[in-house]
């Protein structure tokens, strides 16, 4: 075994069983996604050849070809992901902003004069 | 029967010293019920604003055209307003209209009234421009499934009934769009109004890019998705 399949499939599988184990706990199908990931990656980082035989049914040609294909997918959607997180973080902090100028508004000279 | 009381107008503004001076000179002859929102700007807009007679409220960062606009209603509402006129701080809205606006509101026909530029008068558009809002028109007649003459056109009314139900979560400039699909979604009875719109050169030096159009589209087509 190479020291990077020693390294990784541990690694892959750790974070399979973590993403299983908030799958359990809030029944977040996006985490049962995460731990097929991270299985998946487990199982072809330690049997590379298999990369090959499942390539060959899609129709990819070589398994580091469907490997980067699948990693490209996964990274823009992971990015979608966190562009969606983003804007509703901004969404929340304009609804503070929002609230915070209604209850103070500028007042007026005749206001502020004493 | 309608009180001119609660018809309310809010102007967004951001960075808008030189001109929201001569805007608000001339509404405060004729409304009382002016709501200015300085969206956090870096000039004195809201030391100027508060000069007139009219509410000021105050973004303590940059927010968006949108959610400024939204931070307006939310105020006007929660003081009784019964119609929403928003109105551009630029000086491009010609204030003698807004009775021609907000009279199917009044009369109770209408939930919401859209300026339109094409059906009434546009002064010095650039050609460029002229053509970006054909193609946001096409588009916005497309997605929000209204039969439109002008779009994104910031000088409109909207009913107490209207305001309560419309949510804008775009915080920029695809709010415009946003206001279409709404109507669309809530099925309001809508209808446009000729209006008159002005470019002059510290309009087009200061507004919106034509180019920043594809931005709002960007922004518009990404929140439909979640």
């Amino acid at each position: 075994m190479l020291i990077f399949q020693i390294l990784f499939v541990p690694l892959m599988f750790f974070v399979a069983v973590l993403a299983f184990g908030v799958f359990l706990r809030k029944r977040s199908f996006l985490h049962l996604f995460y731990a097929l990931i991270g299985l998946c990656g487990a199982i072809f980082i330690g049997f590379p050849e298999l990369t090959n035989y499942v390539a060959k049914i899609m129709g990819v040609g070589r398994g580091s070809d469907l490997v980067t294909y699948i990693a490209i997918l996964f990274f823009l959607w992971s990015n979608f992901q966190l562009y969606v997180r983003h804007k509703k973080t901004e969404e929340n902090i304009t609804l503070l902003v929002r609230e915070i100028a209604i209850k103070n508004p500028v007042k007026t000279p005749e206001e502020e004069a004493p | 029967m309608l009180k001119s009381d609660s018809v309310y107008i809010v102007i967004a503004a951001y960075n808008e010293s030189s001109r929201i001076g001569g805007v608000l000179n001339l509404l405060c002859s004729k409304y009382r019920n002016i709501v200015v929102v300085d969206d956090g700007s870096s000039d004195n807009t809201a030391e100027i604003a508060r000069q007139y007679s009219c509410h000021v409220l105050q973004h303590c960062m940059n927010r968006g055209q949108g959610a400024s606009l939204q931070t307006g209603i939310t105020y006007a509402l929660r003081r009784g307003a019964d119609i929403i006129v928003t109105f551009d701080a630029d000086g491009q809205h010609d204030m003698n209209e807004i009775p021609r606006l907000i009279a199917p509101i009044a009369d109770g026909s209408m939930d919401v009234v859209f300026g339109s530029r094409f059906l009434g008068e546009v002064r010095n558009i650039p050609m460029f421009r002229r053509w970006v809002l054909y193609g946001g028109l096409i588009f916005t007649r497309w997605t929000s499934g209204l039969k439109l003459t002008d779009c994104h056109n910031g000088f409109r009314a909207l009913s107490k009934n209207a305001v309560e139900k419309i949510r804008l979560r775009q915080d920029r400039m695809a709010h415009a769009s946003e206001f279409y699909d709404w109507v669309h979604r809530l099925q309001l009875p809508y209808q446009e109004v000729p209006v008159t719109i002005t470019y002059n050169q510290d309009v087009l030096s200061k507004g919106q890019s034509s180019w920043n159009s594809l931005r709002v589209l960007f922004e518009y087509l990404i929140q439909r998705l979640y």
